[in-house]
């Protein structure tokens, strides 16, 4: 192809990747290495339809490579978002089978915002990545439902045709509730005391299982800590850590578990959210389109779960606007603690140049704070290594104020 | 006399009109309010707002600048004295300015009205940053941002359309999350370019009508809209005259620098039709017949032969407004084809189902805009080539997110398709923020061009 050139790379293992390929591929052979098909790192990735479908889904939950968003700026701009960038440095180095990871069939195209939609362009024509595209809708209406329940459809045949296989709506059906399974799953390890990297470890051995296995890996791990646990369900704080999703890789989770302020919550899609979403079963599980979805179509439910449940913050004009829906999940953690038990902290990460969750920054710290009274650390990084020491003093300092908060609470209590 | 900024003023009363009608819009608005509803938008699809009885604005017109003075003296002159007569009505600003002649006051006029313009977007970017919106937004989203803040609440429904880029979307959304307007309308248009898309847009359009007429208490009226429709038609094509006939030619009707300033002036105009349609649709033609006039006229028109035509673009989210007048200085010559490149110029049908029709333009403008930046990188080169363009300015928006990050694609495909089409990428902030770094780069390219 015309736009596809070369460069060299070196072939050192890199960091941030390691962890990601050594879970990936703890539950496959790597003697017998198959290709995936593989999502961008973000929810609109239908996981659920690419098994279906007969492929090994993948979603490339990779971030934190200062090489990489620096790679990103050849092809995009330097104010694309910094995920979007590394990614285009990820698919460039994979392209040159660095790292271990399985080949990649293909990868799925789709608009979360303009940062997949446009590094995904450039993947796909500068490194010859199959991209196989699925745009969704910005509202969630009746009309976005039929859109994309067709394009879902459509989607299935592309993936079959890859597969050498046929859409099976009755293999859809089993997969949709195997996901509901693994929700379930994630509900029960949510509420054990396990935080901090070891947590996010977790999430990403059952995100990168193979899709037949997760609810078993889950399941395993539900028991495993829960054992680990003894009985015991109180951390000294309860942080939920929300945003554009930290990576396993990424130094930002491992900064806060050296400073002493473990993570609780992941609110990132493929972690402690889990647990509060689920694929629509019945009108009673959704709000705007409860009217609307024929439960017996899977790409119907699929359509829905997707336009309603998974992104509320990526949708516009909802049933309530996006940002409330944000603020209750993050009051919605406090089910998966013991009764005595609060959220104390929010901290809130924003990559730089991230639009979704960027843009209403300043009203979701006000909304966290001043309605419910939880104190928001808002932090906006990138993966570069040198605002690391003030962003140390910064969650210091947030975990000095949120101890003496909660000394006084129980002081008066 | 060499033509300039200020003598093409002070004898262009097609362009001054013009420049007076874009500038009024508080007094317009003001009156209009009385007996209807306002209707705010950004990008230009006022029709659907006028068939529905609205008047159509965009937010920052609605803003009174600096010189808000100067607007309200040439109100006052051209009812006076008529339109031909305008400048000589503002020889009142001699005394004010003490600047001199009249030429000069007169031909600093334009030029001051459209810095008090970005002055204008350049408080409301600064104020958006104060109300919360991220430092690195880009340019445009910030400006309108701080614009609706201040001014939203003189629009009584106002028309989103989510279009290529999430920066965008959320901006939209930000406007009724902040509460800056009541009665938002965002209209979903997903990238699906199929008949089940069209079906979309189409029924995307009656729900706003509907919204529309819920809002304002007005109906929407179809055989309104045909006349709508036929009028706008007109508009677009007197527009794209101004970019593919006259300005590709040697002989322009006015100097490169005025020129330049003519067609933002489109471009910012053709989003609400100066609030007006039908008088737009007259002002344009008076414009170009006098432009095809100025041309056949030695001492009004302006030889630009051996000046390097350069097309500026992407421009409407914000751009450097000196540059034109710098490439004039230099000998070259800068137009600013943003609708034309990115398919609002394009006539929609007015037989049959027309908001079927209406929706193929919508989708056109999707495709203007490019579904993928190679999409868009062909647009430009196309239209590039239709201006006989000899170089691209292409402007890279901080913060840009969406259509900037097209540039490589276009310097790529350009290299492919072996055009001899330089691309220079220059990056924009704030105005004024890089100009000279801008001016160099700006200079050697024109200096690069000359010497072929
Ligand atoms: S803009 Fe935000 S949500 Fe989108 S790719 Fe970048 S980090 Fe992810
Ligand atoms: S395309 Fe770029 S300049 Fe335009 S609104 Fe989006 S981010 Fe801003």
């Amino acid at each position: 192809m015309w736009y596809m050139k070369r460069r060299s790379f070196d072939t050192s293992r890199c960091a941030v990747i390691d962890e990601f390929v050594d879970l990936f591929w703890k539950h496959r052979d790597r003697s017998d290495p198959r290709p995936v098909v593989a999502g961008y790192g973000h929810q609109f990735f239908p996981e659920e339809l690419v098994a279906a479908c007969g492929l090994d889904p993948v979603n490339l939950l990779v971030g934190g490579s200062e090489e990489w968003q620096t790679r990103g700026m050849d092809y995009l701009t330097p104010t694309s978002c910094v995920f979007s960038r590394q990614m285009i440095g990820l698919l460039e180095a994979a392209r040159d089978g660095r790292h271990g990871l399985p080949p990649v069939k293909a990868m799925i195209h789709s608009n979360f915002c303009s940062g997949d939609w446009h590094s995904m362009e450039a993947i796909h024509r500068y490194f010859g990545v199959d991209a196989l595209t699925i745009a969704v809708p910005y509202k969630a209406t009746a009309r976005a439902l039929a859109l994309l329940a067709g394009n879902l459809r459509r989607l299935a045949g592309e993936l079959a045709a890859l597969a050498g296989s046929g859409v099976d709506e009755g293999l859809l059906s089993r997969s949709i509730e195997q996901a509901r399974r693994l929700q379930n799953a994630a509900s029960r390890y949510a509420r054990l005391p396990v935080a901090g990297d070891r947590k996010l470890r977790d999430y990403y051995e059952i995100a990168l299982a193979p899709w037949e296995q997760r609810v078993e890996v889950a399941n395993r791990l539900v028991e495993t800590r829960g054992r680990e646990a003894g009985g015991s369900g109180a951390l000294p704080l309860n942080i939920v850590l929300t945003g554009s999703p930290v990576l396993v890789g990424d130094k930002f989770s491992s900064l806060l578990d050296a400073l002493d302020v473990p993570v609780r919550f992941y609110d990132f899609h493929f972690a402690d959210q889990l647990g509060l979403k689920r694929v629509p079963a019945g009108p009673g599980d959704l709000v705007a389109l409860k009217r609307h979805v024929d439960f017996t179509d899977p790409f119907q439910v699929l359509a829905a779960y997707y336009l309603e449940v998974a992104a509320p913050e990526r949708m516009v004009q909802g049933v309530v606007d996006h940002l409330n829906e944000r603020v209750r999940a993050i009051v919605d953690y406090v089910r998966f603690l013991p009764d005595d038990q609060a959220i104390d902290g929010v901290v809130s990460h924003v990559l730089k140049f991230c639009d979704v969750y960027g843009t209403d920054r300043t009203p979701f710290k006000a909304r966290v704070q001043d309605i419910h009274g939880i104190p928001v650390l808002d932090i906006e990084r990138d993966y570069s290594a040198s605002s690391t020491g003030q962003i140390t003093t910064r969650i210091e300092a947030f975990k000095e104020m949120l101890v003496a908060r909660k000394k006084h609470a129980d002081v008066l209590e | 006399m060499p033509r300039n900024m200020a003598s093409d003023t002070i004898d262009f009363p097609s362009y001054l009109q013009m420049s007076v009608d874009f500038f009024s819009a508080p007094a317009i608005i003001e009156e209009a309010r009385k007996s209807r509803k306002i209707g705010g938008l950004t990008f230009p699809f006022a029709e659907l707002l006028i068939a529905g009885g609205v008047v159509p604005i965009f937010v920052p017109r609605l803003n009174k600048g600096r010189r808000y003075d100067v607007i309200n003296a040439a109100i006052a002159a051209r009812n006076a004295l008529g339109m031909r007569n305008i400048a000589r009505g503002l020889d009142f600003l001699r005394s004010v300015d003490g600047s001199g002649t009249v030429i000069n006051v007169a031909g600093g006029i334009i030029n001051d009205i459209i810095s008090s313009l970005n002055e204008t977007y350049e408080d409301a970017a600064k104020d958006a940053i104060n109300t919360g919106t991220p430092i690195d937004h880009c340019y445009g989203a910030r400006a309108l941002f701080g614009l609706y803040k201040k001014l939203g609440h003189l629009i009584d429904v106002n028309l989103g359309i989510d279009l290529r880029c999430s920066v965008f979307f959320n901006y939209h959304e930000s406007l009724e999350i902040n509460k800056f307007v009541k009665n938002n309308y965002i209209l979903d248009m997903p990238y699906e370019d199929s008949a089940a898309g069209l079906d979309f847009y189409e029924q995307e359009v009656w729900d706003f009508l509907r919204f529309q007429e819920k809002a304002t208490g007005r109906r929407f009226d179809e055989a309104k809209f045909r006349n709508v429709l036929e009028d706008a038609n007109a508009a677009k094509e007197l527009i794209k005259g101004v970019f593919l006939d006259i300005a590709p030619g040697d002989v322009l009707p006015c100097s490169p620098a005025t020129f330049s300033v003519l067609n933002s002036l489109l471009v910012y105009s053709q989003i609400d039709y100066n609030s007006r349609l039908q008088r737009y649709v007259e002002g344009l033609k008076a414009l170009v017949q006098e432009m095809h006039d100025r041309v056949d006229q030695p001492s009004k028109r302006f030889d630009a032969t051996g000046r390097p035509r350069l097309i500026y673009t992407p421009m409407f989210g914000g751009f450097e407004p000196e540059i034109a007048q710098y490439a004039d200085e230099i000998g070259a010559r800068v137009y600013y084809p943003d609708w034309v490149i990115y398919g609002a110029c394009e006539p929609v049908k007015t037989t049959g189902n027309l908001v079927r029709n209406y929706a193929e333009g919508l989708m056109r403008f999707q495709h203007g805009f490019g579904f993928n930046n190679e999409e868009m990188a062909n647009n430009i080169v196309s239209v590039a080539r239709r201006m006989k363009a000899d170089g691209i300015i292409f402007c890279e928006v901080f913060g840009c997110r969406s259509m900037c990050t097209g540039h490589r694609m276009l310097k790529d495909l350009i290299r492919h398709d072996g055009l001899e089409l330089p691309v220079n990428v220059i990056t924009f902030n704030n105005i004024g923020d890089s100009i000279g770094q801008v001016k160099t780069r700006v200079s050697a390219m024109v200096e690069m061009l000359k010497g072929r």
